[in-house]
């Protein structure tokens, strides 16, 4: 009915399939051998239309044989404390189960779909869940039938171990010989266990890179094409060629070296470095200056440090604009308490003295604004020699 | 990029330095030859070599006074022509040069004996006067490679679990100093100005500061070119 395992059986064997399948059911009442015969035979015997048996892909998959070896090592281990819980009710109703499971498992991975829909319904069945069809009532009758059965059994394996009204030598010895195989199987075996749980991780590894792939491969085309693209229509104005190009290269670049743009610190977007590698873009593509950023640590971004920022921009802006400099240099040191920046140009300068009252610029901008969150601020300049803004405020409790 | 701050112009008088090109793109190759040839006075290229294994071979045979290696390349790249060449030839004197803008090339790249760093964007009177610094056994320090050294000695001193010499595992206060005037895009000459010292002792401290970064066992160094992996998007 399910996989046609009766039919197989029945047409080998020379008997009505009906008969085999009462035959196997009365075998799954019996100790449970009937699943595990149901399941080999399964794997076994080539499915109608195809003459390679299931088992044969499986044997050439690695994951299948680790998986196998696996749920078969934890079936020994089982045995093993059943074994010694001298429950023996435990080994001739588990273990046919878990080797059916187990090759089930075997089935799903390597069969067709249809062999896949019946191996979920048998794999439901064996662990008591019942198929989607099953009404809730009766899902419910089975569930609660197996946990007062499991219930009984471990209170029947405990009371067979501590029964004796006089604890013997003996008995400690078996606990502790027990004990010793089950430490000694999971030493052994573990390497397996383990591994089982590697591959899980390496496949979803796989395709977390597949995923990279196809990510990369879309932000090349929507960046770097697209620039290429403009830089060709553009080719006449070469001050407009190098603006993109540069662009261009940026944005590449920190797609390529920061996974995360302005996380290298783990401090988040919200890092003065962060925001001071926006400042430095925002003042390349508008000014067609080059701004060279050097920073040494990193701090957080706050209002502190926010203002700071705000007045190296005006900064180098004033730099962009009217020094006539194409370099443009940023320094910053995150030290545990202060933030310092210097904006730097190598331009004409001007005197500082001579400048008047009434423009905003410096005095509003740059003074009042660092002066205002605590910090200080100079501008050193003189004709011919370039201008250089000194900004530094003091970090409260570095976090 | 960075504008190496280099220290004085070499007198006219002086022989033209002796330089060899190690770079695998034959195209940068040509381009960097055709831009020194408008500085011949002072600078002549002697020879090039495009992989790791002719470039030893040359270098040795030829001797030049400074070399121009690229820090990636196939077959180990620049640091692998630095440490090779310096057995045989202890004279010959390296300037990296590269594209990237890493902390782990240019760390690599000093470790292996290469005086000074310099990217691939630098403009050729800045490569000329990177080379006579080099050629003159001094450093060429880019304000980059001076924010590199600032935050890989930063944050106080290695633990003392290893044994390390503390003289190479600090930096002086008078060579912070320097290097953050550098990093603030000062040239030696400024710098000098800056601090009231002279040029001459601007270079020994920049030299003393790369001695420390070959030679230091520091292992926030190595841990901390790790980390960063890579740095910010170059200039």
């Amino acid at each position: 009915m399910l996989a046609g395992v009766a039919g197989v059986l029945s047409d080998s064997v020379g008997v009505s399939p009906t008969a085999a399948r009462a035959a196997l059911v009365a075998l799954s009442f019996f100790g449970g051998s009937g699943i595990v015969i149901y399941v080999a035979v399964w794997l076994m015997v080539p499915p109608a239309g195809s003459d390679e048996p299931v088992v044969r892909g499986a044997m050439g998959d690695r994951r299948t044989i680790s998986l196998v070896t696996a749920v078969a090592s934890a079936l020994v281990v089982a045995l093993v404390v059943a074994s010694v819980l001298k429950t023996p009710a435990l080994i001739g109703d588990v273990s046919p189960g878990v080797v059916a499971l187990a090759g089930l498992v075997v089935v799903w991975r390597h069969a067709g779909p249809e062999d896949r829909q019946a191996a979920a319904r048998l794999a439901s069945l064996l662990s008591g869940a019942g198929p989607a069809a099953v009404p809730t009532r009766r899902r419910l009758l089975v569930a609660s039938v197996r946990l007062v059965a499991g219930v009984a059994l471990i209170a029947g394996g405990t009371s067979a171990v501590l029964a004796p009204k006089h604890l013997t030598e003996a008995d400690f010895a078996a606990a502790a010989g027990a004990l010793g195989v089950v430490a000694g199987f999971a030493l052994v075996l573990a390497p397996w266990w383990l591994r089982l749980g590697r591959d899980l991780a390496s496949e979803r590894r796989e395709r977390a890179r597949a995923e990279e792939r196809a990510e990369m491969a879309a932000h090349l085309h929507d960046s770097v094409l697209q620039t290429l693209a403009l830089i060709q229509r553009s080719a006449a104005d070469p001050h407009q060629v190098q603006r993109l190009a540069r662009a261009q290269e940026r944005q590449l670049r920190s797609w390529l070296f920061d996974a995360i743009p302005g996380q290298r610190d783990g401090l988040g977007p919200a890092s003065v470095s962060g925001a001071l590698l926006s400042l430095q873009q925002e003042v390349e593509t508008d000014h067609g200056v080059r701004v060279e950023l050097v920073t040494v640590g990193d701090a957080p971004l706050d209002e502190a440090s926010k203002a700071l920022l705000a007045a190296a921009r005006e900064a180098a802006v004033n730099s962009a604009k009217w020094s006539g400099a194409d370099v443009v240099s940023i320094y910053a040191e995150a030290e545990p308490t202060a933030l310092s920046v210097f904006v730097r140009d190598r331009g004409r300068g001007f005197d500082p003295a001579e400048v008047a009252a009434d423009r905003k610029g410096i005095s509003e901008s740059i003074h009042a604004r660092v002066r205002r969150c605590g910090g200080t601020s100079s501008v050193r300049s003189s004709p011919g020699q370039g201008t250089e803004v000194a900004l530094k405020v003091e970090r409260t409790a570095p976090r | 990029m960075t504008s190496p701050s280099v220290p004085r112009s070499s007198a006219a008088a002086t022989p033209a330095l002796r330089v060899f090109i190690v770079d695998d793109h034959p195209l940068f190759r040509a381009g960097v030859r055709h831009e020194l040839t408008a500085h011949a006075d002072r600078v002549e290229v002697v020879g090039e070599a495009g992989d790791v294994a002719s470039a030893v071979e040359q270098i040795c045979g030829i001797s030049p006074d400074v070399v121009l290696v690229d820090v990636h390349m196939p077959g180990g790249g620049g640091p692998e022509v630095i440490r090779q060449v310096a057995v045989p030839r202890p004279a010959v004197r390296f300037l990296a040069l590269s594209v990237s803008d890493s902390a782990d090339d240019v760390i690599e790249a000093i470790r292996a004996g290469a005086r000074g760093y310099v990217t691939k964007t630098i403009s050729t009177a800045e490569l000329v006067e990177a080379l006579a610094t080099v050629a003159a056994g001094d450093a060429v320090f880019s304000p980059r490679l001076a924010g590199f050294v600032l935050d890989a000695f930063g944050g106080g001193p290695a633990p003392s679990t290893l044994h390390l010499d503390p003289e190479l595992d600090q930096l002086s206060t008078r060579e912070r100093e320097v290097l953050r005037l550098i990093a603030r895009g000062y040239a030696y000459k400024e710098v000098a100005r800056e601090l009231f010292i002279s040029v001459k002792t601007v270079e020994t401290h920049v030299s003393a500061v790369l001695r420390k970064l070959q030679l230091t066992n520091r292992y926030q160094l190595t841990r901390w070119a790790m980390e960063r992996r890579l740095v910010p998007p170059e200039v």
